[in-house]
């Protein structure tokens, strides 16, 4: 009897110790930085950055592409990589001028297809302004692509644009440097 | 206390609301290559192309200006599509012809056509068209001036569509003789 009550005290002993909870609580703060950019991307496959050249196009055709470019070659002449994490709608603008008179800038034609969420590996979830064909660029600063809900934080790779140009030569003369300037603008103001 | 509070409000309301614009810029440069070229217009668009034009069995009877043999009221005989990009100069279309004909054909031309805009253009014509009934001018047999652009002088890529018809002078020729003639196209800068 003695030894049993011995052992139901060691058992209730040892059933206290168990129950013991030792917690801790550590606090974390993670403060990011606003990230709302917008950079030229090349690869293989996107040729340009800072310069698209045209060199010694063909009047007698009746649109010209850039060096190196043909036509359903799966290239791209430019890509411009916007990112954001604002967690709100931005746009993609697009505008361009010319430092050449004689040039007239609605020969200059783009070609932008649906950008790619980099992030997420998929087509972004924009909205281009015009389905993907040629078009005059505009001379005024115009959206091009509205960012879609996912779109609106795509850090940290960002969605990817790419455009192509090309350039109709109706009474271009042989002989002239044109200069076309083009200017990609991010912004959340539409 | 109260008024800093609605002051720190205002403040945070006012940078929620500030645009975030950010620019890239680029540039495109493009140099086009010279072009100077003349061709002959396809049979679609005229009845001789780039073909002889032939009178055959010509009766002397018919008159100082008989038509080519297969000449067609609604198309010209032939046409050239003069091409040109340079930005210092007109240019000039010139004719001549050689050969036993020379001398015997006369000359149509309708002021000729952009095929970039499809409208005439403002060039002249050194032998204005000539009116209906009346008589042709001949072909000369120096390379001549017969066109000299205006508004056309730049018309890449699709150039200037300038139309002939030819008409033959019977006169003087010999039965059982066969005649034959060259006739030339040059663009030039030179006038």
């Amino acid at each position: 009897m003695k030894r049993s009550i011995i052992l139901i005290a060691l058992f209730l002993l040892a059933g206290s110790a168990h129950a013991d909870i030792a917690t801790q609580t550590a606090t974390m703060q993670a403060e990011v930085l606003d990230i709302f950019s917008l950079e030229f991307y090349t690869d293989p496959n996107v040729l340009y950055s800072t310069n698209i050249p045209f060199t010694g196009i063909d009047p007698t055709k009746s649109l010209c592409y850039a060096d190196a470019r043909a036509p359903y070659d799966g290239k791209s002449d430019t890509g411009v990589l916007c990112r954001s994490n604002l967690n709100v709608v931005w746009y993609l603008k697009m505008s361009t001028s010319t430092s050449t008179p004689s040039f007239p800038l609605a020969n200059f034609k783009y070609y932008m297809g649906q950008p790619w969420n980099r992030t997420t590996g998929a087509p972004a979830d924009g909205t281009l302004s015009k389905p993907p064909a040629w078009y005059s660029t505009p001379t005024a600063a115009t959206v091009v692509y509205t960012a879609g809900n996912i779109d609106k934080t795509n850090t940290p790779y960002g969605t990817l644009a790419t455009l192509s140009f090309a350039i109709d030569p109706t009474g271009l003369y042989s002989g002239v440097s044109y200069i076309i300037n083009i200017t990609y603008t991010i912004t959340t103001a539409p | 206390m109260k008024k800093i509070l609605a002051l720190t409000l205002v403040a945070l309301f006012v940078a929620t609301n500030v645009s975030a614009v950010t620019t890239l810029n680029q540039s495109a440069t493009a140099t086009v290559i010279s072009v100077l070229s003349i061709e002959f217009a396809n049979t679609t668009d005229t009845t001789f192309g780039g073909n002889a034009i032939p009178w055959t069995s010509v009766d002397p009877a018919l008159g100082n200006l008989i038509k080519a043999t297969g000449h067609q009221a609604t198309k010209a005989d032939t046409a050239v599509i003069c091409k040109y990009n340079g930005a210092s100069a007109a240019w000039y279309l010139k004719m001549s012809i050689a050969g036993t004909l020379a001398g015997k054909v006369k000359i149509y031309m309708p002021q000729p056509i952009n095929r970039n805009t499809g409208s005439v253009t403002s060039g002249t014509l050194a032998y204005p068209t000539p009116l209906p009934d009346t008589d042709w001018p001949v072909l000369p047999g120096t390379a001549t001036t017969v066109y000299t652009a205006g508004n056309d002088t730049v018309n890449t890529p699709f150039g200037t569509f300038v139309a002939m018809d030819y008409g033959l002078n019977p006169t003087g020729m010999t039965t059982g003789t066969t005649y034959s003639g060259t006739i030339t196209y040059t663009i030039t800068t030179t006038p």
